[in-house]
């Protein structure tokens, strides 16, 4: 048995497993009404107020409700099911514990991306059905939202090997509040907002860490307070901050940390206790 | 073997040497150590000392191909219909649908569509014996099976065969007899 072919075994019974959860359905239930209920809201606004709150509405619900499914996927990688039976049952059938995690975890990614498929696919149809065209702007966002939430998942993922469900979600949602932190400071720090002696800090963590990918379309809600509670303007000793939209290198350095937290994750599987 | 999580080993000191067509039934009250001497032949909790199975670490893959393995209780997890969990297990050591429909004839049991949780207990033993009757194991491995007709004719014909068969029981019944050597177990260690 290839380890390819057992990866899609595992993550497609995974997949299959979690979209079934009520947890889960009701997540993305929710997420959909609120797109639904901003879409009413939008409607009844002319011009770019009604772009605006649609966008909102969207971004609320793919931060907060991004952040509920991806912290709770990456939770359960581990937890409950290594005690349970459930990994037990996997790995002895001769897949290595690394396949398993990984499967697991991917599994998960697919769930995650059907997730933001589902809102941004209803964002996209509402955005249509009150004229507002084809907002690839808010698809953009929708797919850095994802790159952000793969963050929390993964980090979530690897915790959950040794922590439980709650704290590795927890670990997984501070980790996303400190990668879009970094890129707050990076921006006060490019903008001579804060002192010298804490830019060279901020600028080697930003260099290291994680950063939060930021959508050209939410650094201009952003910029103009009206992105909502999901993204609020940023304030730093008294000043206004205008975040910088992610480029590529970032968007490719956050995604290289997800893998590197997917493969930090199946390598300290190889010695948890399973049952 | 000797395994030991958190401060006492749960098993120290237990000598264990199966050969094929040999059956051993492991007995103890609750928490004697019989579950972990079981997942510690498994690799899925770590043994000490100088245990082999098949000639490599208990856990290594090569080892786990040839052992069919039904865990105690309930080894399922949420949102699978437990059919699908055991095609996966068919799948996973390269069967397909047709060899898991076959374990889960001769294990007896009659509910793949039902989703695990809702699965009777007597229904969950079987099914956790399907798992392990996939394929054709060198070694069968059973934590707490229930005494069914159709765990009595699997345990006969694995040892026709020439394969090996572990159980761990705390009332192992007609099952002793039937495997020949019973160990007890008590506090991790035999009694």
């Amino acid at each position: 048995m290839s380890p390819t072919r057992s990866l899609s075994i595992i993550s497609s019974v995974e997949f299959r497993a979690i979209i079934r959860r009520r947890w889960f359905l009701v997540t993305i239930a929710v997420g959909a009404a609120l797109i639904v209920t901003g879409t009413i809201f939008a409607g009844g606004r002319d011009g770019i107020p009604r772009f605006d709150a649609l966008r909102s509405w969207t971004l609320a619900v793919e931060v907060l409700g991004g952040l509920v499914v991806s912290a709770c996927l990456g939770a359960s990688v581990a937890n409950r099911d290594a005690d349970g039976g459930w990994f037990g049952l996997q790995v002895a059938t001769g897949t290595t514990r690394a396949v398993v995690t990984l499967g697991r975890v991917l599994g998960r990614v697919l769930v995650l991306v059907g997730t933001f498929a589902v809102w941004m696919g209803l964002a996209w149809l509402s955005g249509l059905l009150i004229g507002n065209g084809s907002d690839w702007p808010l698809i953009v966002t929708g797919f850095a939202g994802m790159g952000n939430m793969l963050v929390v998942l993964t980090v979530a993922a690897v915790c959950s090997v040794a922590l439980g469900p709650v704290s590795s979600g927890v670990m997984g949602v501070l980790t996303y509040i400190f990668s879009l932190a970094l890129v707050n400071m990076s921006s006060a720090a490019e903008a001579d907002v804060i002192g010298t002696s804490w830019s060279g800090l901020i600028s080697s963590l930003y260099f290291i860490f994680p950063r939060g990918i930021v959508s050209p379309l939410v650094a201009d809600l952003q910029a103009r307070d009206v992105a909502g509670l999901a993204a609020p303007q940023v304030e730093v000793n008294g000043n206004i901050v205008f975040i910088q939209p992610a480029s590529w290198a970032t968007v490719i350095w956050t995604l290289g940390w997800c893998v590197l937290l997917a493969l930090a994750a199946a390598g300290a599987m190889r010695r948890r206790a399973l049952s | 073997m000797r395994y030991q999580r958190g401060g006492a080993a749960a098993v120290d000191g237990v000598d264990i040497d199966l050969a094929p067509g040999q059956g051993l039934v492991v007995t103890g009250g609750r928490g004697s150590g019989k579950s972990s001497l079981l997942r510690a032949v498994m690799g899925l909790a770590g043994p000490g000392g100088d245990t082999t199975v098949f000639g490599a670490r208990p856990g290594s893959p090569d080892a786990l191909r040839r052992i069919g393995w039904a865990p105690q209780s309930w080894p399922f997890t949420y949102g699978v219909r437990t059919g699908e969990a055991i095609r996966m297990v068919a799948a996973l050591k390269g069967y397909g649908d047709e060899e898991a429909a076959r374990a889960m004839d001769e294990a007896g049991f009659t509910a793949p569509a039902k989703f695990a949780p809702l699965l009777e207990i007597e229904e969950a033993r079987q099914a956790s014996l399907a798992c392990a009757l996939i394929g054709t194991p060198d070694l069968l491995v059973l934590d707490d099976p229930w005494e069914f007709t159709q765990t009595d004719t699997a345990i006969r014909r694995a040892l026709d065969r020439g394969a090996a068969v572990l159980v761990a029981s705390s009332d192992p019944g007609g099952l002793s007899g039937m495997l020949g050597v019973s160990i007890t177990l008590k506090d991790g260690r035999r009694a």
